[in-house]
Parts: structure tokens; C-alpha cells; sequence
């Protein structure tokens, strides 16, 4: 008998406000001096008060607004009490039974699955803690260090509905979940950063019976190591109720270098968080004249990109890997605009661009070849200046050098040679270097032809029109 | 009421005199809850805010906050910049 899986994600997006959500701050605090920047709000010291970013909800309601959500006309915020030092104050700010948005779905973009968007909210980062130790793990440490720097920086929270009956479709909407906050500009979605975060529920059953018990997982930090956990919490839940075993109902951390799932039980036990209305802030009313400012002001979303790529003469999976990074597709239609053909575009981008950008771990964006010289690259092809073989070498030097394919061209001096009697002498060279070839291409193997028209090519050093070298081949032999 | 657990949540220990005491001051307060409950609220919606204004927010400007000298010298203990804690359990 058969195993289902049932999966729900829940994912943290640390906004791209300039300050913190209820504090002067900066967000930027990545690779700054531990407790550098921080004030009497996010160190919750008594007397301060919290007062809300407008453009945080404003961003959170973009993407309320993106994820197909209700909108709420009236929200609040809540205290979430926990002791732990990570929080100054003891609580979190966050919402609870009225969030911005809830009810909402999204389309993948590959099964075309419509996952359901239970609810989005609103909610304040915590700060960083360090546990030095000799051999790095949490149990053996003697005390913790604290930075606040990342206390108080705004997150939005998207829980899923648990919709997903695979580790794939997981990764799958996370990815869909990733391209939509890029293209709202609300968030960069790097999860090796944390500016993304991702924890899951997992659970199995036998075909035909009743919900498992739920699994917790957390720590995640890469799509990867997301449909690996899942991959591995699944495996190891059938193979436990296999062999007459229950799950049970706890949180596991997902370990990258072990490749498994570690429970943490003991640590944390039944949850009292102790919800209260947060009397420091007011109720939010969003009314129409907020949400018509912000719909009028909503970016084109992936969805509609892919379709507009598609219309472009692009591929349906070509389009969906350029706009699955918003990068990408940013540059590809940047590139369009100095050569017409997407679909040439698109299969640079996609072949040799993307090759050499995962050799040298850059991102599109940093790289060298700016889309203007692409363009011109292509359009050099597409003149007959260069083959496509040698463009392929131009576009090598063009990655490491930032120069322009013309120069390079000129340079090296790879201008194609089109010249016939130029490639005749060389043709009458190769032919009278391999008379043996050429006597078993007359005596019926044809297969030798492609071998001539490569040493021609060889002895031009590529340079040679590869169709002007067929032609003459064809009435010299 | 479990003050042993709400203690628990706090990460307090109290001593069993404590306890006892806390009870006492837990049950107090728990009557007048009683009270409150005795009032037949049916048909009225649960009162969140007694204003019922829209919360005022800020602008997204970057504002200078404290200097990390005062920071860590309201902080008991400190080690490199940062605050030294206890490990939490
Ligand atoms: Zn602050």
C-alpha cells in the first residue's frame, strides 16, 4: 500500500524598508559591528514606543495583494511572549487572529497547482545569538552573545495551506514564493543570507486513511537543502511506520553537513505563548483609498512576465527559468532592446551566460558583459562578422574582460573570412595535404567531407565562413 | 492556576514560600476575572482598542540610534560587543 505526503511551508521575507518596523534603524545590518544599531525601541527599554513604518505594510499589503489574499479592513498587532534573549523585550510584536491578508492562492508555475495562502502578517525580526563554544554546537556552550543589529526589522510571515503532496512542490512554490517578492520589490528572497526563511510541516499517511501526526522542520537555508529535508523527513517517517513505529508530534532541525533531520526534543515543550493585544500601537485601518494607491502602484508579477516572455518567441520552460530569478529576466529584456531576437537572446543567456556565471559563482546582475554588449555580440553573428563558434570565444573574453565584442574581435583578429579566393587557397592547401582522404571520399565515404571542412576550418583557425567552405569542398572534390 | 508553569515560562525559580505566595496573589486576581465573566457579553463585540484610531506610523527614514558604548553599559555583562547571556536551556 501506497504513502501519501502532506507539506505546508511557512516562510519568513525580511522587507526591503530603508528603516526598521517600529524604529529609526537601519535594516542594513549585515556585516556590521555587533549592537551598532540599535535604539530604545528595538532594545525595548522602558518608556519607548513602537510607531509602525508605513512603507512596511505598505509592502506587506503588496504582497497580500499579489498572493490573491482577502485583504482586512482592520488588523492588529499582537505580544507573543517568549523568554528568550534573542528578543530584548521578551515578546514579539506580531499579529495573531487578524492578519493583513489571508485566503489567498497562487498558480505554480510548472505543475500549474493552485496552493492555497492561508494567511500573510506582519511581524518584527529578533536579533542574532552567538554560542561560542570549542566544537560550535548549542549544548555546549556555557553562555550565549547577543546582537541586536537585526531586532526589529520588519518580516512578513506567508503560511501555506498544506497543499503540497511532494518535496518537489515544495520547492517548487518557494521558488514561485521567491520570484513574486523580487518582482514586488519588497524583498531579495536570499535564503544563504536569511533575508528568506523557510520552516515546514511534514507529515504522511497510508493511501486512504487519516492525516499523520505533523513534523516540524527548520533550518533550511537553501532551495536545496529545503527538498532535501523533505525528501529525507518523508523517507524517514514511512520507514517508521513501517516497521510498526509512531511520529511523533516535534520540531527537527535540518542538518546540512550530516544530510538528516535532528529532533530537538526536550527543548522546546508544549508552547504558551500568551497572545495579548500590544497596547503600544493602534488597530491598522486599511480602507480603499489605501489599497487603490497601492494596486495602482503593483509591478508586472512573474506570472504575467512568463506569458509575455512566452509571446516574445520564447519557450515555455525557457521563460520560466528567466523569470524564476527577476534578474535574469531583467536582463534578458534589457538585452532585447539592442537585438531584436528574444529567442537568440534567450538561448545565450540561458547556454553560455549562465555556464559562466555558475562557473565564476556570480550572480547575472555583477557580471562583466553588460546586455548592450550582448546585443552587439549577437549582432555580429547575425551580420556575418564572426561565426557562431568564434562568438562563443568572444563571449569568454568578453566575461573575464568587460570589453566590447568589436574591440576583441579586432584584436584578436577574428573577423570572418568571407572572401572566397581567400578560403579557396586554403581548400586547395587542405586537399593536396590529404590526397588518402580525399581518394575514400570519391571511392563513396561521405562522412569524410565533414572532415575536410574541419581542417579547413582548423587551418583558418575558425575564422572561415563554415557555408563558403561547404560550398567550395563540394566543387573542388 | 499553575504559577509553577507560569514561573517556567519566564525562566524564574521561585522557592516553595514563593509559590505559595504567588498563588495567593494569582488567585486574588483570578476572582476579579470571575467577576468579569459573571457579565453576560453575548452579543458584544470583543473591545480590542477603546480609541479607535488608525495607529500612526513613520516615514521609512533611517534615524541614529544609541551609541554602542551606552548600549553595552546598561548590559550586566559583555564580551566583545556584544551582550553576554546566560545560555538558555
Ligand atoms: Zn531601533
Amino acid at each position: 500500500m501506497g504513502y501519501e505526503t502532506v507539506i505546508g511551508l511557512e516562510v519568513h521575507c525580511q522587507l526591503l524598508t530603508d528603516s526598521k518596523l517600529f524604529c529609526g534603524c537601519s535594516t542594513d545590518y549585515i556585516g556590521k559591528e555587533p549592537n551598532t544599531n540599535v535604539c530604545p525601541v528595538c532594545l525595548g527599554l522602558p518608556g519607548s514606543l513602537p510607531v509602525l513604518n508605513k512603507k512596511a505594510l505598505e509592502f506587506a499589503l503588496k504582497a497580500a495583494i499579489a498572493l490573491n489574499c482577502e485583504i482586512l479592513p482592520y488588523s492588529h498587532f499582537y505580544r507573543k511572549n517568549y523568554f528568550y534573549p534573542d528578543l530584548p523585550k521578551a515578546y514579539q510584536i506580531t499579529q495573531y487572529d487578524i492578519p493583513v491578508g489571508r485566503h489567498g492562492w497562487i498558480e505554480l508555475p510548472y505543475s500549474h497547482k493552485r496552493i492555497g495562502i492561508t494567511r500573510i502578517h506582519l511581524e518584527e525580526d529578533a536579533g542574532k545569538l552567538v554560542h561560542p563554544t570549542k566544537t560550535g554546537r548549542i549544548e555546549h556552550a556555557t553562555y550565549s552573545l547577543v546582537d541586536y543589529n537585526r531586532a526589529g526589522v520588519p518580516l512578513i510571515e506567508i503560511v501555506s495551506e498544506p497543499d503540497f503532496s511532494s518535496p518537489s512542490e515544495a520547492r517548487e512554490y518557494l521558488m514561485e514564493l521567491r520570484s513574486i517578492v523580487q518582482h514586488l520589490g519588497i524583498s531579495d528572497g536570499n535564503m544563504e543570507l536569511g533575508s528568506m526563511r523557510c520552516d515546514a510541516n511534514v507529515s504522511v499517511h497510508r493511501e486512504g486513511e487519516g492525516l499523520g501526526v505533523k513534523v516540524e522542520l527548520k533550518n533550511m537555508n537553501s532551495f536545496k537543502a529545503l527538498e532535501r529535508a523533505l525528501n529525507y523527513e518523508v523517507e524517514r517517517q514511512i520507514k517508521l511506520i513501517k516497521s510498526g513505529g509512531r511520529v511523533e508530534q516535534e520540531t527537527r532541525h535540518w542538518s546540512e553537513p550530516e544530510k538528516k533531520t535532528i529532533s530537538l526534543r526536550g527543548k522546546e515543550e508544549a508552547q504558551d505563548y500568551r497572545y495579548f493585544p500590544e497596547p503600544d500601537l493602534l488597530p491598522i485601518y486599511v480602507d480603499e483609498e489605501i489599497l487603490e494607491s497601492i494596486k495602482s502602484d503593483m509591478p508586472e508579477l512573474p506570472a504575467n512576465r512568463r506569458k509575455r516572455f512566452v509571446s516574445m518567441g520564447i519557450g515555455e520552460k525557457e521563460a520560466s527559468i528567466m523569470v524564476i530569478e527577476k534578474s535574469i529576466g531583467d536582463y534578458f529584456e534589457e538585452a532585447v532592446k539592442y537585438f531584436g531576437d528574444a529567442k537568440s537572446i534567450a538561448n545565450w543567456i540561458l547556454g553560455d551566460f549562465l555556464g559562466e556565471l555558475n562557473r565564476a559563482g556570480l550572480e547575472i546582475q555583477d557580471s562583466r558583459v553588460k546586455p548592450h554588449q550582448l546585443g552587439r555580440l549577437l549582432t555580429l553573428i547575425k551580420d556575418g562578422t564572426i561565426s557562431g563558434k568564434i562568438a562563443k570565444k568572444v563571449f569568454s573574453i568578453m566575461f573575464d574582460t568587460g570589453d566590447d565584442p568589436d574591440e576583441i574581435v579586432k584584436r584578436e583578429g577574428l573577423v570572418q573570412i568571407v572572401d572566397r579566393s581567400e578560403i579557396e587557397k586554403v581548400v586547395e592547401e587542405v586537399l593536396s595535404a590529404n590526397p588518402d582522404a580525399v581518394e575514400s571520399y570519391r571511392k563513396g565515404k561521405a562522412n569524410i567531407f565533414n572532415f575536410l571542412v574541419g581542417q579547413v576550418m582548423k587551418a583558418t583557425k575558425g575564422k572561415a565562413n563554415p557555408n563558403v567552405v561547404r560550398d567550395i569542398l563540394q566543387k573542388k572534390i | 492556576m499553575d504559577v509553577r508553569h507560569i514561573a517556567k515560562l519566564s525562566n524564574l525559580e521561585l522557592t516553595e514560600d514563593e509559590l505559595r505566595e504567588m498563588e495567593e496573589h494569582f488567585n486574588a486576581i483570578m476572582e476579579y476575572f470571575k467577576k468579569l465573566s459573571s457579565v453576560d457579553t453575548e452579543r458584544v463585540e470583543p473591545t480590542f482598542y477603546v480609541i479607535k484610531h488608525q495607529t500612526p506610523m513613520r516615514e521609512d527614514r533611517v534615524e541614529k540610534g544609541l551609541e554602542r558604548e551606552d548600549v553595552l553599559g546598561i548590559a550586566p555583562h559583555t564580551e566583545g560587543g556584544y551582550i553576554r547571556v546566560p545560555r538558555i536551556r
